[in-house]
């Protein structure tokens, strides 16, 4: 997957803008405030539908214009003589909704458009992904998953129509005892049988990006530490419940096989079961139960305390001191080096695990990020992303440092939301 | 001679008064009522309204008669709940229909697309919506009771609400109610469209058909 060209009017601070990218490796340079985010954040646009940063798709248009614009040209396919192009559009106008079109023909659902261009986003926010709340986390997964699964969407949705209408049924008939129980038995269910399908997808995606997060760990620390990524799955009936927050997972054997690199133990006590449907049933029931014993505190609330809209995945770091095994969550205890170093660990393994489950390496945006890490750090970064082939976009305000990581980059300058390329490369 | 016409004063007041011309005030309340309906919008409502003042005037008596009609002599079935010109209306008190099967729909309108298939000999039972609590409907706001009403002599339930989140939930509901009768429940079979090219049926569906699948 290769962006070739890319178009811009009236996004954020770019009147008219329009762009060639014929290399893998691009970097984008540029003083504060000029655009140099904007234009990652355009690319990110044309991938998912949404902003990685803004909340409402109308922050994106310039001040007082009445709309933008937005088109990329891709080449689907790796080998270069075989040319098959995608182009992706998106319009907003301020007063309607946004529209997409995939080669001309209007896309009308988000579910629809998600994974015909992979985009892995790497900025210093996505710290936040080991130091923030679940919610962040949970973000990162389905956001992940959205985009190598086609179904994982739309399931998602399904099962937050199905919470909404529950949560409204706790809101009407909670404080009455007794009341409404039938109808709860139904929603309860519908819930089960949607949620179901995003469980056992969400298991089998952590349990991909483990594999990959730990390898990478592994690589940039040397093997002095080592990354624990453990499922908190909410749906579960050993889940932990009486914090502040309600009911929040607690580490829980989903009993699935992990096989990653040789010394890496298993979490599993159970034999995993065969067939995805014996998993599914298992799946079901547990949530089932999960639900009817939340019945009482659900209904005191007014709101649906378990599910997986509440599930979490919990990073620890393991080391060795002086003999002893010392394991320790990495949001509370972890050093900020350590946390960065987690995050890139999670960000890399994101990149390898769309281009196994897709077959082609995802753009990477890198908005001011390599600049922050250290030499080695950086270099192990850029180093991955050559052997995956993605193609890649850097954002910096220098560029003397990073150009001896990269091997003739395409230099781009961005200047008050104009862009300029001045030679085909540099070194 | 042309210099010397002069409009009349209350036209020469009215283009005083305001910049904007106005329709005149019948035409006007024309636009603003046909635009309660709906798919129905400015534009839309202007065109009919223009349309409508070119007919001859017994079609446009004709046009006000039916609609007024329509609420005059129609009404809902005290039995089934659709909606008819005779109380009972015409499908219960058929004597040929089989009073065995009562088939479930949300509204009227899935009555008629029933019908038109001309396949089904039973009665109907219409529930006027579905569960939604996010819109404060639950089985009292519908026709559930009086479903209940009338199971003596019935032998199959067949639950033909929609394939929505809702009319899925409404269907569940039911049939945890119906378990201490003694009838069959059933419930409509989804999937491939009659005619329906599987390399284009959307992946819900085909993996929902599939599930579904029964022995031949």
């Amino acid at each position: 997957m290769k962006l070739t060209h890319l178009v811009l009017r009236n996004f954020r601070n770019y009147t008219q803008c329009d762009i060639g990218f014929p290399q893998r490796v691009n970097l984008i340079l540029g003083g504060n405030a000029q655009g140099k985010t904007s234009l990652l954040e355009a690319i990110y646009f044309l991938c998912t539908a949404a902003s990685h940063r803004a909340y409402a798709v109308s922050e994106l248009i310039q001040y007082n214009a009445a709309g933008f614009y937005l088109k990329g040209c891709l080449d689907v396919t790796e080998d270069p003589g075989a040319a098959d192009a995608l182009c992706l559009e998106a319009t907003k106008v301020a007063t309607g909704p946004f529209t997409l079109k995939k080669n001309g023909v209007l896309e009308p659902k988000r579910s629809g458009w998600l994974g015909q261009c992979n985009v892995v986003c790497f900025s210093p926010e996505s710290l936040a992904l080991v130091k923030g709340a679940p919610g962040e986390r949970r973000r990162f997964l389905d956001a992940l998953l959205s985009q190598v699964d086609s179904r994982y969407l739309a399931d998602l949705q399904q099962y937050r129509s199905v919470l909404k209408q529950r949560n409204a049924l706790l809101k009407a008939f909670g404080r009455a005892r007794g009341h409404g129980t039938a109808q709860l038995d139904v929603w309860d269910e519908l819930l089960v049988e949607a949620g179901t399908a995003v469980i056992l997808k969400r298991i089998q995606g952590l349990q991909h990006l483990r594999q990959y997060a730990l390898q990478k760990h592994k690589a940039l620390t040397g093997g002095r530490e080592q990354l624990r990524l453990t499922y908190r799955p909410a749906w579960h009936p050993q889940r932990e419940t009486g914090s502040r927050l309600g009911a929040v997972g607690r580490a829980v054997d989903i009993g699935l096989p992990i096989s990653t690199s040789s010394e890496t133990v298993s979490y599993s006590a159970q034999p995993p079961r065969s067939t995805g449907e014996g998993k599914a049933a298992e799946v079901q029931e547990l949530f089932r139960d999960t639900l009817r014993a939340a019945r009482e505190t659900d209904r005191r609330r007014g709101t649906t305390t378990a599910g997986l809209h509440r599930d979490d995945f919990q990073l620890d770091l393991e080391t060795e001191r002086e003999g002893f095994r010392v394991r320790e969550g990495a949001r509370a205890y972890g050093s900020q080096g350590q946390q960065r170093t987690l995050a890139l660990a999670l960000k890399l393994a994101e990149v390898e695990l769309i281009r196994e489950r897709t077959g082609s390496a995802p753009l990477v945006l890198l908005d001011d990020v390599v600049s922050e890490l250290d030499d080695k750090r950086a270099a192990f970064l850029l180093d991955v992303l050559e052997q995956v082939c993605a193609q890649t976009f850097i954002t910096a305000t220098q560029q003397e440092r990073l150009l001896r990581h990269l091997d003739a980059p395409c230099v781009f300058m961005v200047e008050n939301g104009h862009v300029f390329c001045p030679g085909a490369s540099v070194r | 001679m042309a210099t010397n016409v002069i409009a009349p004063t209350h036209v020469i007041e009215r283009l005083a008064n305001n910049k904007k011309m106005e329709y005149p005030r019948p035409l006007a309340q024309l636009i603003t009522q046909l635009q309660k309906l709906p798919t129905i919008g400015q534009k839309t409502a202007q065109r009919l309204a223009f349309f409508m003042l070119k007919l001859p005037e017994p079609e446009t008596a004709q046009i006000a008669k039916a609609i007024a009609e329509v609420k005059r002599l129609l009404s809902y079935c005290n039995v089934c709940g659709a909606i008819t010109d005779a109380n009972p209306c015409h499908i219960c008190t058929n004597s040929r229909r089989d009073k065995q099967v009562i088939c479930v729909v949300e509204e009227s309108d899935d009555l008629w697309a029933i019908e038109r298939t001309n396949g089904y000999k039973g009665l109907y039972h219409v529930l006027g919506g579905v569960l939604s609590p996010l819109d404060g409907v639950g089985p009292d706001e519908l026709r559930i009771n009086s479903l209940f009403q009338r199971l003596n002599d019935v032998k199959e339930i067949i639950l033909a609400t929609n394939l929505t989140t809702e009319g899925q939930a409404t269907a569940l509901y039911l049939t945890q109610h119906l378990e201490t009768f003694d009838i069959t429940v059933s419930r409509i079979a989804y999937g491939i469209p009659f005619g329906g090219d599987l390399e284009y049926i959307d992946e819900v569906t085909l993996a929902k058909a599939l599930e579904g699948r029964r022995e031949v």
